[in-house]
C-alpha cells in the first residue's frame, strides 16, 4: 500500500511537471475541445432552427460530450504516452526499475483521471457559461454523479489498457486510436434509450454507453440510481466496468509478454 | 551460506538462447539468432566486462538479465533464485540506451526523483544521493535545467547517475561511458570499483573501449555471434597470451639477412621498424611454435639485441580471440 502511494505521488509529480512545463498543449487541447463543442452546438442550432427543442435536450448533449472527453484521455493519452515512451527509450528504464507494469498503468490511469477531472471542470464551466445551460448538479445528486463517473471511467480506462498493450507490441497505433476515439464519439451520442431488445443489450455491453445514459437519468431526469429499478442498471454498470478492467488487464499482460518476447519494449 | 551464494554467483545464465522472429509469421526465415547457448556465472562483488564486435549479442544479453527481453530458451537466476520471480529479484540498476533512458522534458533532478521513487527509496535518501551524484559529475549547475538542453555527454552522466541511485545490488551497464570525456569516464570507473570493493555490488558492463575494460574489470567475457568464446579473469587472459607472444629485436643489417626466412615463417605475426632496430613479433600458439622458432634461430644464429615475452594489451587479446574464432568458423564451414 505504501508502495502504491509512493507510485501515485511520483506519477502525480511527473504528470503535473510535464503539464505545467508545456502548458500550451493543455490550453490548446482545452481550446480545441471547447471550439469543437461550440461548432457542434451552433451547427445543431442552425439545423434544428428551433432553440426550444435544442435547449430541451442540451444537457444530455453536454453530458455526452464531457464523457467523451474521458475516452480521449484514456485511449489517447495513456496509449500514445506509452508509444512515445517506448520510442524515447525511457520505457525500458521504467520497466527495469518497476517491473509490475500493469500496476503502474493502473496508477497512471488514476492520476490521469484526477488530472482530467480538473480539465473537465474548466471545460464544463466554459460550456455552461456560453450556452447558458446550467446542468442540474447539486448537493442532492453529486454523490450519485461521482459514483457513476468513477464506475464508468473505470471501464473506459480498462478499455484503454487494451490500446496501451497494443501500443507495446505494434508501436504505431496512433491511427487506430484516433478512429477508435471517433467511434466512441458516436457511441456517446447514440440514443440508446430508444433501442430495444438485443441491440440494446449489445450496445449497453460496450464501455461508456450505459454510464452516459445513467448519468443522464440522474442529471436530466432527476432520477436516482441508488434505489428503484435503476439500481439494477447501476449493478450492470459495475459489472460492465469490472469486466472491461479485467479484459483490459489480461490483454495488457499478454501484450507486455509478447513485447518482451520480441524485444520491443525499446524502439528496436 | 556465503559459500553457496558464491557458487551460485550473483547471477547465472544457463543455456541462454535468443532468436528474434519478425512480427509477420511469413517472414520467419528472417529470424535472427542473437544469443546461442550462453552459460555464465558472475560471482558477487565483481565487475564482469562483456566484450564483442557489433551485433555480437551484448545488449541482448544485458536486456535478458534485466528482464526486458525474454529468452527463447534457458534462464537467468539471481542468487540462486529464478529471475522471473519479481519478489525475490534483487534490485537492479541499468544504463541501457544512455541519454535515451531519461525524460528529456524533465530536469536531471526531477528524473532522479522520479526513478528514485520507482525504486522505492525514501525522499530523504533520494535527495542526499542525487545531490552527491550530480556534484560528483559536475552537474549541479544543470540540476534544474531541462534534460534536452544538456549536451550528449551530460545526458549520459545523468543516465549513469539514475542507474547508481540507491546502490542497486546488480548494475547492468551497456556502454556506460559512451561519449564521455576522459575525466568523467575515470570518475565512473572509480565509482564502480568502490561499489564492488566496498559495497559488494556486482556489475556487468559492455564496452568497446578496451582500456576501460582492462582498468575496471575483474573478469572478461568475449562474445562473438551470440556465443561466449572466452571467459576468464583479466590476469589469466593476459598470462595466457603472454606465453604466446614473443618479440625479437635486431639490427637492420641482421634483419636483411633474415628477412626471407622470417617472412616465410608461419608463426610470424608482424614486424615494425624502431630506429636502427627491427622488431619482429611471433605468435606461438602451440609447442610446435617454440621448437620452430628455436630451430630458426639456431640455424641462422642472428646477432639479435633482445628477445622477450610481450605483455599483450586487452585489445590484442580481444582481436586475437575474435579473429581466431571467425577463422575457425570459416574453416569449419568450408
Ligand atoms: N528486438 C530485436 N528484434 C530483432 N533483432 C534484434 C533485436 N535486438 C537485437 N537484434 C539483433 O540481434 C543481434 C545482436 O544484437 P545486439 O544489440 O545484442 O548486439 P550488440 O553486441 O549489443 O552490438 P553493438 O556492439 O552494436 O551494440 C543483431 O543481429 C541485431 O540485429
Ligand atoms: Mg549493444
Amino acid at each position: 500500500m505504501k508502495r502504491a502511494l509512493k507510485l501515485f505521488r511520483a506519477e502525480v509529480v511527473r504528470s503535473v511537471l510535464l503539464t505545467i512545463r508545456y502548458p500550451i498543449e493543455l490550453f490548446v487541447g482545452l481550446f480545441i475541445m471547447y471550439m469543437l463543442f461550440m461548432g457542434l452546438f451552433l451547427g445543431a442550432r442552425s439545423l434544428v432552427g428551433d432553440t426550444q427543442v435544442l435547449n430541451a435536450s442540451l444537457d444530455g448533449f453536454i453530458i455526452s460530450y464531457i464523457m467523451w472527453f474521458f475516452v480521449i484521455s484514456a485511449i489517447g493519452r495513456l496509449a500514445f504516452h506509452i508509444e512515445s515512451e517506448a520510442q524515447m527509450g525511457v520505457l525500458e528504464q521504467i520497466f527495469l526499475t518497476y517491473p509490475r507494469m500493469l500496476s503502474l498503468m493502473l496508477v497512471r490511469s488514476a492520476v490521469d483521471f484526477c488530472m482530467s477531472l480538473l480539465v473537465v471542470t474548466v471545460l464544463l464551466f466554459s460550456i455552461m457559461a456560453t450556452t447558458g445551460k446550467w446542468l442540474a448538479i447539486g448537493t442532492g445528486n453529486i454523490l450519485q454523479i461521482l459514483v457513476l463517473l468513477v464506475v464508468t471511467v473505470t471501464g473506459i480506462y480498462g478499455f484503454g489498457l487494451i490500446f496501451a498493450g497494443l501500443a507495446l507490441v505494434f508501436k504505431r497505433i496512433g491511427q487506430v486510436g484516433s478512429i477508435m476515439q471517433f467511434a466512441f464519439f458516436f457511441l456517446a451520442y447514440l440514443p440508446v434509450e430508444q433501442l430495444t431488445g438485443w441491440l440494446k443489450v449489445a450496445v449497453y455491453s460496450l464501455p461508456l454507453t450505459l454510464g452516459v445514459s445513467l448519468i443522464k437519468t440522474v442529471v436530466v431526469e432527476h432520477g436516482s440510481v441508488f434505489s428503484g429499478p435503476e439500481s439494477w442498471l447501476l449493478l450492470g454498470l459495475v459489472i460492465n466496468s469490472v469486466a472491461y478492467l479485467l479484459v483490459g488487464s489480461v490483454v495488457f499482460l499478454i501484450c507486455e509478454r509478447k513485447s518482451r518476447m520480441d524485444g520491443r519494449l525499446g524502439q528496436y | 551460506m556465503a559459500g553457496t551464494t558464491n557458487q551460485q554467483g550473483a547471477f547465472r545464465l544457463e543455456g541462454l538462447t535468443k532468436t528474434f522472429y519478425p512480427i509477420l509469421p511469413w517472414h520467419r526465415s528472417r529470424a535472427v539468432d542473437a544469443v546461442q547457448g550462453v552459460d555464465l556465472v558472475v560471482p558477487r562483488g565483481c565487475v564482469f566486462s562483456l566484450l564483442g564486435p557489433n551485433g555480437a549479442g551484448k545488449t541482448t544479453i544485458i536486456k535478458i538479465i534485466a528482464g526486458l527481453i525474454l529468452p527463447t530458451t534457458g534462464r537467468v537466476t539471481f542468487y540462486g533464485k529464478d529471475g522471473d520471480k519479481l519478489r525475490s529479484r534483487p534490485r537492479l540498476g541499468a544504463v541501457l540506451e544512455g541519454s535515451r533512458n531519461l525524460y528529456w522534458r524533465l530536469s536531471p533532478m526531477e528524473n532522479l526523483y522520479y526513478f528514485g521513487e520507482l525504486k522505492g527509496l525514501s525522499l530523504a535518501q533520494i535527495k542526499r544521493e542525487s545531490e552527491e551524484l550530480l556534484e560528483m559529475f559536475d552537474l549541479t549547475h544543470k540540476a534544474r535545467a531541462s534534460t534536452q538542453t544538456l549536451s550528449r555527454g551530460m545526458q549520459q552522466k545523468v543516465a549513469v547517475a539514475v542507474a547508481l541511485l540507491g546502490k542497486p545490488d546488480i548494475l547492468l551497464l551497456d556502454e556506460p561511458t559512451l561519449g564521455l570525456d576522459v575525466e568523467s569516464s575515470r570518475l565512473i570507473q572509480q565509482r564502480l570499483r568502490e561499489l564492488v570493493e566496498r559495497d559488494d555490488r556486482t556489475i556487468i558492463l559492455t564496452t568497446h573501449q578496451m582500456e576501460l575494460a582492462a582498468r575496471v574489470a575483474d573478469r572478461i567475457g568475449i562474445l562473438s555471434e551470440g556465443k561466449l568464446i572466452a571467459e576468464d579473469s583479466l590476469s589469466n587472459l593476459v598470462a595466457f597470451f603472454r606465453q604466446q607472444d614473443y618479440e625479437l629485436e635486431l639490427p637492420r643489417l641482421e634483419w636483411e639477412q633474415l628477412r626471407a626466412d622470417v617472412s616465410a615463417f608461419r608463426f610470424t605475426e608482424g614486424q615494425s621498424a624502431a630506429n636502427e632496430e627491427m622488431r619482429v613479433t611471433f605468435h606461438l600458439d602451440n609447442r610446435e611454435g617454440y621448437y620452430a622458432l628455436s630451430e630458426l634461430l639456431l640455424a641462422r644464429r642472428p646477432e639479435f639485441t633482445t628477445i622477450r615475452q610481450v605483455t599483450p594489451s586487452l585489445e590484442d587479446i580481444f582481436l586475437q580471440i575474435t579473429q581466431h574464432y571467425s577463422d575457425g568458423e570459416d574453416g569449419g564451414g568450408a
